[in-house]
């Protein structure tokens, strides 16, 4: 009677079954899982290169910022930079309100993350500026 | 020291016959010997080669015979000729229960056939039966037929290497569809494990490139550090937008000649506009933008100019 008996067999099989069924559930669910945590991660991973590309990218504003103040336009306002790790620091004593205007306008249309903002009328003409934009 | 010694458990005999009562002890092994009332057997000569192949025609030798029933067959070959022999498992294995023989104490199961095939002398088994070799077949015969015998003594009993194996459900499922079923499932388990591989290569494939998009993207190493970061780039986005936003409500603003804005001052959280020429009343039209949008303000006076502020 020592043999083995098939319905020992068929029991042990249904078993088995059921324990690869409940795995399979397992790693379908932690599949949708990784596919979720995937799309996720490309999504913010796209999203911040797109934010670091626009805000965080010194040479990239460095560069755009450079090119708004060597304008013609803004030469006779003699804007002083001075830059720091964090920034640069734009001032004027006085620029006319033409200038101004051109100037702002190019920065608020651009992107650059203005950290702080001074503008004081000093007459109908001119004006005192300061400005820091960091990266 | 103490010395720990094996004793071999010595089997014990054990004819079974439906109307004989037998004294079971639940320590003992026994080796069972059925009595010909269990089973039917027949000597056939056949062309046949082997023992399989009389087995699969085993049930057609005994049509018309066997009274109804679940059968198993089991056949030896001696020589030319196949002994057959038809049995019942349910018959057998409830008569063992009947007899309170557990199926543990069991050490194995052969027909009277093998343990007294080389019978000399017949043997009584009780008052009106007895055992006795016709044409090499043992069979059970009127105890009255004969003088002077021998009561059947189980420890006389032949221990025969011919055994069988009672199947429990074969009254209710036969072999073949166990085996069927077994295959099935059998198959249905590879197929499970196939699908499961393929959903865990899937997943570690979907790992390593996760892992690939990190590196090309220079992603912090969690998720949780990446999601922080975006939402920081997020709110300063949400600021300088706000930021321009409201710049542009004042420089839009419907202002009259003697209106003006005589400063803008923002700090990294406030954005404050002084206005000179302003009357008190007219703040409302200057301001309608923010009003519209319900953006709250705070409003100062002082010394005829007013002072609005707004929190970014």
């Amino acid at each position: 009677m020592n043999r083995i008996n098939p319905l020992h067999i068929i029991a042990l099989l249904i078993v088995l079954t059921l324990f690869i069924y409940i795995e399979l559930g397992k790693i379908k669910s932690e599949l949708i899982e990784e596919k979720k945590s995937y799309i996720t991660s490309e999504s913010i991973a796209k999203e911040l290169r797109s934010y670091k590309q626009f805000y965080g990218d010194k040479n990239h504003v460095q560069r755009a910022l450079q090119k708004i103040l060597s304008q013609h336009s803004l030469q006779k306002a003699k804007l002083k930079t001075s830059y720091t790790k964090q920034g640069v620091k734009i001032e004027s004593n006085a620029i006319d309100l033409y200038s101004l205007n051109s100037f702002v306008s190019k920065i608020f249309n651009g992107a650059y993350k203005i950290q702080s903002l001074q503008i004081k009328a000093i007459d109908n003409k001119n004006a005192k500026l300061k400005m820091e934009i960091v990266w | 020291m103490i010395l720990f010694l094996n004793f071999k458990q010595k089997v014990k005999r054990l004819f079974l016959d439906p109307e004989l009562t037998v004294s079971v002890d639940s320590k003992e092994k026994y080796q069972v010997v059925l009595s010909p009332s269990l089973y039917w057997i027949k000597r056939v000569s056949l062309p046949l080669k082997y023992v399989h192949e009389v087995k699969k025609i085993a049930h057609t030798l005994f049509e018309e015979i066997l009274p109804a029933g679940n059968y198993n067959y089991y056949v030896y070959k001696d020589k030319n000729e196949y002994f057959i022999f038809a049995y019942e498992d349910s018959k057998i294995l409830s008569l063992l229960h009947e007899k309170g023989i557990s199926l543990t104490q069991i050490q194995g199961i052969s027909f009277a056939q093998f343990a007294l095939n080389d019978l000399n002398e017949n043997l009584r088994i009780d008052e009106e039966r007895a055992l006795c070799v016709e044409d090499d077949i043992v069979v059970l015969l009127p105890a009255v037929w004969f003088k002077d015998l021998k009561e059947v003594q189980n420890d006389t009993l032949k221990v025969s290497q011919q055994t069988i194996t009672l199947e429990h459900f074969s009254h209710i499922i036969d072999k073949k569809t166990l085996y069927t079923i077994m295959v099935f499932l059998f198959l249905f388990i590879l197929l499970l494990l196939g699908e499961y591989f393929y959903f865990f290569k899937q997943k570690e494939q979907l790992k390593s490139q996760k892992e690939q998009l990190f590196k090309h993207y220079k992603l912090k190493p969690t998720l949780m550090q990446n999601r922080a970061i975006l939402s920081s780039y997020k709110k300063e986005d949400l600021k300088q937008q706000k930021l321009r936003k409201y710049i542009n409500y004042f420089l839009k603003a419907n202002m009259h000649t003697n209106e003006k804005i005589i400063s803008i001052e923002y700090d990294g959280l406030k954005l404050s506009v002084e206005l000179k020429g302003v009357k008190k009343s007219d703040l409302k039209r200057i301001l309608s933008l923010f009003y519209k949008e319900k953006i709250p303000l705070i409003i100062k006076r002082k010394n005829k100019r007013s002072i609005v502020e707004v929190m970014i």
